[in-house]
């Protein structure tokens, strides 16, 4: 996974990745982050202006992604930037974890860490990433 | 601008202001909980010890002081543990919130999750995320097959004791009050009105009574069932052996075994918690009709199922789940139909090394 920032706004003060899955439905709301990693202005500030910032972590086996009549189990990976003077913004890009019947080597293999990303993740049918709140001017992912 | 209308009835988690002003409305009134607290305790301390100090010197007669003492120290303590409650509860509040508006909910998790793993079951890495264990599936070995799988507990025997407590109970009160009115008429005093209440009361009686030989006859009847797997956990896409004796005296219009997946979500309206439930699949491994059972002749049956491929996996979380389980449901005459849950689990295709008992 790669995310990229533009050079027009400010640099974010602080910046956080996460890779998590949450439920949608009609129960309430589980969310649970696998993988996490906060960038602070010292990390940031380390980058050139176009560098992509990349990262990756192997999957857990479960919960894999499920589309139910109650319920419905969404994965996906979330960037929430934190800039100066300016409200918070979170881009999410969903993914589907899929199941296959891969050995394991030892059960150990689905603590989260920074590795490259597992095969046996498929993209989301929804296209693209998603924004959810306002936009803060000059930043993209 | 909408304006908060507090009468109305708040649906599920949605805000109906905007979540700035809640928070800070919510932070003004746990700093308001926490000034009043403060300003309680503080004014009993200064009454209690600022007043003893001064009236100590002014030379009020020694009787008069020890009974004034003595009638306010209940009040003081029941000021001092309201004030530091409001204290409690207004500062943890605080941070609380105060916690939350800096942070986000990832990181919350984050911090949550690296908290939970602290505790004794925190190296337990053989988990599945998300995936019931399922232990106690697994820890009682089988005559037939290689696991004999639990109850989910709702089991007959639990209505019975309650039904029989409030028998007795109820019946008991009815007996003693029958000795007051009887002892009354003995003693030339006889109660009436008590006397009259106690027919209504019997009445009563006679029903829990009657329910509770009912419900007796019901768990006696339905004897014990016991369903035995080979293999624990499942897997989409395998064949598993099943086992299942069904003991007691029956006479059944259908016996029917099944195996079941449904999703249960746990939601809030308003104050109240609700649950709801959806079947996603019910697979009829075996259904018999017009089989008599008797307590020598329990019913046995060896039966192949296999899960589908494209099976969800068992799934839990704090609000939704997805439970699979083999059912064992019985129309019976003349007792009320029956039906009970043997739960298992179903693991997604990756999997831990399995344990195998034998």
């Amino acid at each position: 996974m790669a995310c990229r920032l533009g050079s027009g706004g400010p640099r974010p003060e602080v910046l956080e990745t996460s890779v998590l899955w949450y439920t949608e439905g009609k129960g309430d709301e589980d969310l649970h982050v696998h993988w996490f990693r906060r960038f602070c202005e010292t990390d940031l500030q380390l980058m050139a202006p176009h560098q992509a910032l990349r990262f990756g972590c192997r999957l857990p086996p479960s919960p894999l992604s499920y589309d139910g009549t109650l319920l419905r189990i969404r994965w996906c990976v979330r960037v929430r930037l934190f800039e100066p003077e300016q409200p918070e913004a979170m881009y999410q890009l969903p993914f589907q974890l899929v199941g296959e019947t891969l050995p394991l080597d030892s059960p150990a293999d689905w603590t989260a860490s920074d590795q490259a990303a597992d095969p046996t993740v498929r993209p989301a049918p929804r296209p693209g990433p998603q924004r959810l709140p306002r936009p803060p001017a000059g930043s993209r992912v | 601008m909408r304006l908060p209308r507090p009468w109305t009835k708040k649906r599920g988690s949605r805000l109906l202001g905007g979540a700035f002003s809640g928070a800070i409305g919510e932070a003004m009134f746990l700093a308001g909980l926490f000034l009043l607290g403060v300003f309680a305790l503080a004014l009993a301390l200064f009454q209690r010890y600022g007043r003893a100090r001064f009236a100590v010197p002014g030379g009020l007669p020694e009787g008069l002081l020890v009974i004034e003492m003595s009638t306010s120290l209940l009040g003081f303590w029941i000021i001092v543990v309201i004030a530091t409650a409001l204290i409690l509860i207004g500062g943890v509040g605080l941070a609380y919130r105060l916690l939350r508006i800096g942070t986000s909910d990832e990181r919350r998790n984050v911090f949550a999750s690296r908290a939970a793993a602290i505790g004794p079951t925190g190296g337990d890495i053989t988990q599945l995320p998300a995936v019931p264990g399922g232990r106690g599936a697994t820890e009682s070995p089988g005559l037939h097959q290689t696991y004999r799988l639990a109850n989910d507990g709702t089991d007959l025997a639990r209505g019975v004791i309650a039904v029989a407590a409030l028998a007795l109970l109820w019946n008991a009160t009815w007996f003693v009050l029958l000795a007051v009115v009887v002892s009354g008429f003995l003693h030339g005093r006889p109660r009436w009105v008590l006397g009259f209440l106690l027919i209504p009361f019997a009445g009563i009686g006679w029903w829990a009574l009657r329910y509770f030989f009912d419900a007796l006859k019901r768990s006696a009847g339905v004897g014990a069932t016991i369903v035995e797997i080979n293999d624990h956990p499942l897997q989409p896409g395998g064949c598993y052996t099943l086992f299942v004796r069904q003991a007691g005296r029956l006479k059944l219009r259908r016996l029917r075994v099944a195996l079941v997946c449904d999703e249960q979500s746990t939601y809030r309206q308003g104050t109240d918690l609700q649950v709801d439930s959806h079947r996603v699949l019910e697979q009829i491994i075996h259904t018999e009709r017009d089989l008599t059972i008797d307590p020598h002749r329990p019913w046995l049956q060896e039966l192949q199922f296999s899960l589908p491929q494209q099976a969800m996996h068992s799934f839990q979380s704090a609000n939704n789940a997805v439970c699979w389980k083999i059912t064992v449901s019985g129309d019976a005459r003349p007792w009320p139909s029956f039906c009970r849950s043997f739960p298992v689990i179903v693991h997604p295709p990756v999997g831990p090394p399995r344990r195998h008992p034998r």
